[in-house]
């Protein structure tokens, strides 16, 4: 996968030595990807890699967007349905469903998403704050608005999408 | 040495530093070939002897090149034996060699104060000193080739100054040498030793092991007060630690751990018999040893009025003025000294990294080595748990490989003896591997005759504590999770277990009571039994004060005795009349039923009136891989660890009874059992809803029972046990999950909160 190894190539996590190298390279890019026609992005430096849609193990007593668990080579990694996070209808699975393994605070989770496109330049230039008006559930994700070309891509923020309110959720349950 | 520090000098001298680790590490193997050789065939090679006179020329050239007067120095006087050697072609003596090891490590050790502040200014005392000895035994070798005379016993003495930690020893050495002028030069190198936080370390933990050996022998002398040896034993390992805290400068450790010993000198003679009092002050100077090193090496100060209170204590039983004694001036003479030299060392060192003294660590690590056997090695449990881990994902590569769905329905005679061959292999390392974690009990069992002894002197009852089965392994994380659990039963047995001495003799026992504790395996468990010989549990008192606390209905008058025996664990629970300040307070048997539950084990109690109690903690061996039988509820596929299953059958509609609140309850055998239904418990669509279709298997956790009804048991395998991850917390009735053969995921049923989560519908 093309776009896996761009991920990789800008994103060296196994070796420590080219760590703080990276941390240059990895500014301003992002990884985007569609969710329901439109284009989201998630910075590049919580991304471990992408994999494509597979079998996911329910775990009960979980809110609706945390599917379940997934076994990625040995370790145990809880996925999340993107468009169930951001109230957006269910669609059932395809070939192009992606599942983009982040990490954030040293916590592996598996974002599931209708496809992956492509690694972006948005310079912090070109990146708007969010919109004030309120557009639903997923609007307390969204970091910025990233400006490429004609295009505009959501700019979310990873730390937020995995920990704002569900983990209180999860609990109360 | 000119002061201007420019870039130009900085580059030289890194340059410097550089090239010369290379020759000294080109050195090295060289002086140990040499020595072979000399000692294999009775002569030099000259081959050899030439490359390390070229190695220590060449680092003389450029050492003097960057203007290091000190390196200088002791290389020229290296070259010059080394030439003699060359020229006269000597044998080489081990002294020789030793002398060379020395030099060479010197300079390897200047050479990282000399990267930091460019040049080698600090070390003229020590370099006099390696100056003065290579001088010494160039005139002696070139004495035994010419006729000049020296005389050789003098220079074997001074080439090889002894350092040693243990007191004793170097203080032995000090006597032993015979010229006051290289006993000055050799005092005044060993004074400046700088230690490293590596050695502090080591001291930390070498003085932890010998306090433990020191009251345990303590602790059985003070039962059998005929055995001297004991004594002795306690005496050495304070001595022990007496030298090293002497050797480290640290005086307060010093002045107790002598005081300490200068009792034990007099007990393991006979001359002094062990009491109470005598017994206690020297168990506190081993608390106040064990506390200090700690303190030492977390960078803090001790206590001085605490050092000075215990000295007094024990010297006025040894008897010995408390700043007196000729043995004790010597020692804080040499002590005192000892410290200046570390302050102005510190003080030197604020802005440089220290130089690790390779040779005083030697020192130590000798001592280390031979306290204890070479045959161990210590490893960062960080390291074994990694190892653990990886063993875990090979069982489940393997299980993959084995049962990998493009095989089936292969003949593969070949691949099938090969698949043989790695399962048993795979099995084996995951044995080893999890034998690499087992820790003998034995220390955590002989802290608890400490508890004993203290407890029994607080409470005013005699009580002696058997041990058995001190060497049985288990794995670490059950050594952490045991010790709380073990010193509240044993607290509580001797608190309201045993009874006093009077009412023992007047109920026909041995006035004495007894605490026995043993350790044993058991069909893949760990038994872990305390048992006393006092009066029992009371089933009346314990129902009394359970309904008090409302932890039962009714007069739990048709109550099963073990039920009874089990309130004791619940929190809040207590039977003692008053709290007294060791025990009552019912927190402790809790701590007892958790931290047990922890490692996935149970606590059975047997007692029998006026005869005693036995509680046995039984804890599976292994907590990371666990026998599993999965089992098919719709789609999901779940896991219920074999030793909570009881039975599995087939059940009929006129079996079940429905309760109004709409539980059903299934009668096996007579006994009516909860049924829990998965299906609706984690809502799948399962394949039967009507018990009588699916299948229902009993579990058991805790002597609770209740059935889980399933659509199928698939079967039976070892599964390597891993946590859900972080991010999802707790999940109800899941302890954790295992990665199957096929790579798919199956969850672990906790049966222990599922059983508990139908009683709290049931209550």
């Amino acid at each position: 996968m093309s776009i896996n190894e761009k991920v990789k190539n800008s994103n060296t996590f196994l070796d420590d030595e080219m760590d703080e190298e990276m941390e240059d390279t990895q500014e301003d890019k992002y990884l985007t990807f569609v969710l329901n026609h439109e284009e989201y992005g998630i910075e590049i430096k919580h991304v471990i890699e992408i994999i494509g849609i597979q079998n996911i193990t329910s775990v009960p007593d979980m809110p609706v967007y945390i599917k379940g668990v997934i076994n990625l080579r040995g370790k145990v990694i809880p996925v999340m349905d993107v468009r169930m996070r951001f109230n957006i209808n269910e669609q059932a699975y395809n070939e192009r469903t992606c599942i983009i393994v982040i990490t954030v605070n040293e916590q592996l989770v598996g974002l599931i998403v209708d496809e992956v496109s492509e690694v972006l330049d948005i310079p912090k230039t070109a990146v708007e704050p969010p919109p004030k008006v309120n557009r639903g559930a997923g609007s307390k994700f969204v970091q910025g608005m990233g400006k490429v070309g004609d295009a505009v891509k959501i700019l979310l923020n990873a730390d937020k999408l995995l920990f704002e309110e569900d983990l209180e959720k999860i609990a109360a349950l | 040495m000119s002061s201007i520090i420019n870039d130009e000098k900085k580059e030289f001298v890194s340059e410097f530093v550089n090239s010369s680790r290379e020759l000294l590490d080109d050195v090295e193997p060289q002086i140990m070939a040499l020595e072979k050789s000399s000692t294999a065939y009775g002569e030099v090679d000259p081959e050899i002897l030439n490359t390390i006179f070229r190695l220590f020329h060449t680092l003389k050239g450029t050492a003097s090149f960057v203007d290091l007067q000190t390196i200088t120095s002791v290389t020229h006087e290296a070259e010059t034996l080394l030439d003699i050697f060359r020229k006269e072609k000597i044998n080489l003596q081990t002294e020789h060699v030793d002398l060379l090891c020395r030099t060479n490590d010197f300079i390897r050790n200047i050479l990282d104060t000399v990267e930091k502040q460019l040049d080698d200014k600090g070390f003229e005392d020590v370099a006099s000193g390696i100056v003065v000895d290579l001088k010494n035994t160039i005139a002696a070798v070139s004495g035994e080739t010419g006729s000049e005379k020296l005389s050789p016993g003098n220079f074997s003495g001074n080439s090889v100054p002894e350092i040693m930690p243990a007191a004793a020893s170097s203080s032995d050495a000090q006597q032993d040498a015979a010229e006051p002028a290289t006993e000055e030069a050799e005092l005044e190198q060993e004074l400046k030793l700088v230690i490293t936080p590596e050695m502090q370390k080591r001291f930390t933990q070498e003085s932890h092991e010998l306090c433990e050996e020191a009251e345990l022998m303590l602790l059985a002398f003070e039962r059998v007060p005929d055995n001297l040896e004991l004594a002795a034993n306690a005496f050495r390992a304070l001595h022990s630690i007496k030298g090293n805290a002497g050797f480290f400068g640290f005086a307060e450790l010093e002045k107790v751990s002598h005081a300490a010993e200068t009792i034990l000198d007099s007990l393991r003679c006979g001359a002094k018999k062990p009491d109470k009092n005598i017994m206690s002050a020297i168990l506190s100077a081993i608390d106040f040893i064990r506390n200090g090193a700690k303190k030492v090496a977390d960078g803090l100060r001790i206590d001085a009025a605490e050092t000075a209170r215990l000295t007094d204590v024990l010297c006025s039983i040894s008897g010995e003025p408390a700043g007196g004694g000729q043995n004790q001036n010597r020692t804080e003479g040499r002590d005192s000294s000892i410290a200046e030299t570390a302050g102005e060392i510190s003080k030197q060192s604020d802005a440089q990294v220290k130089p690790p003294d390779t040779q005083s660590a030697d020192a130590s690590q000798k001592a280390a080595s031979s306290a204890a056997t070479q045959q161990y090695i210590r490893i960062d449990t960080e390291k074994l748990d990694m190892l653990l881990d990886l063993v875990g994902e090979m069982v489940i590569a393997e299980s993959m490989v084995a049962n990998s769905p493009d095989l089936r329905g292969l003949q593969l005679e070949k691949f099938d003896k090969a698949i043989h061959h790695l399962n048993k292999i795979t099995r084996d390392i995951q044995e080893t591997a999890l034998a690499m974690r087992m820790i003998p009990l034995s220390s955590t069992f002989h802290k608890m005759e400490r508890l004993v002894r203290d407890l029994s002197n607080k409470f005013n009852k005699k009580i002696k504590l058997e041990i058995a089965g001190e060497e049985t392994e288990v794995d670490k994380t059950i050594i952490e999770q045991i010790s709380d659990p073990l010193v509240h039963i044993i607290r509580n047995s001797m608190d309201h277990g045993l009874e006093s001495n009077e009412e023992r003799i007047a109920a026909g026992k041995p006035p004495v009571g007894t605490v026995r504790l043993e350790a044993k395996h058991s069909a893949g468990e760990v038994w872990i039994i305390i048992e006393d010989d006092g009066r029992g549990l009371n089933r009346e008192k314990i129902i009394k004060k359970a309904i008090e606390n409302s932890l039962i209905r009714g007069d739990g008058s048709d109550m099963k005795d073990e039920e009874v025996w089990k309130l004791i664990f619940e929190p809040g629970f207590s039977t003692a009349e008053k709290v007294s300040n060791i025990s009552g307070r019912g927190v402790g048997m809790d701590v007892v039923k958790r931290n047990i539950e922890k490692l996935r084990g149970r606590v059975d109690i047997r007692t029998q009136k006026n005869a005693g109690t036995m509680i046995i903690l039984r804890i599976p061996l292994t907590l990371a891989i666990i026998d599993g039988m999965e089992i098919q509820v719709g789609r999901a596929r779940y896991i219920i660890p074999i030793s909570s299953i009881r039975q599995s059958f087939k059940t009929a509609p006129d079996k079940i009874t429905h309760t109004p609140d709409g539980t059903e309850v299934v009668n096996v055998r007579g006994e009516l059992l909860p049924v829990i239904r998965l299906h609706k418990m984690y809502n799948i669509n399962s394949l039967y809803t009507r018990l009588e279709e699916g299948l229902l298997i009993i579990v058991e956790n805790n002597e609770k029972k209740c059935c889980l009804f399933v659509d199928e048991l698939i079967g039976q395998q070892q599964i390597v046990i891993k946590g859900l991850s972080n991010y999802l917390g707790h999940v109800r009735g899941v302890s954790g999950c295992a990665i199957m053969g096929d790579g798919e995921i199956s969850l672990i049923l906790d049966i222990g909160d599922l059983i508990n989560s139908v009683e709290m519908i049931a209550v």
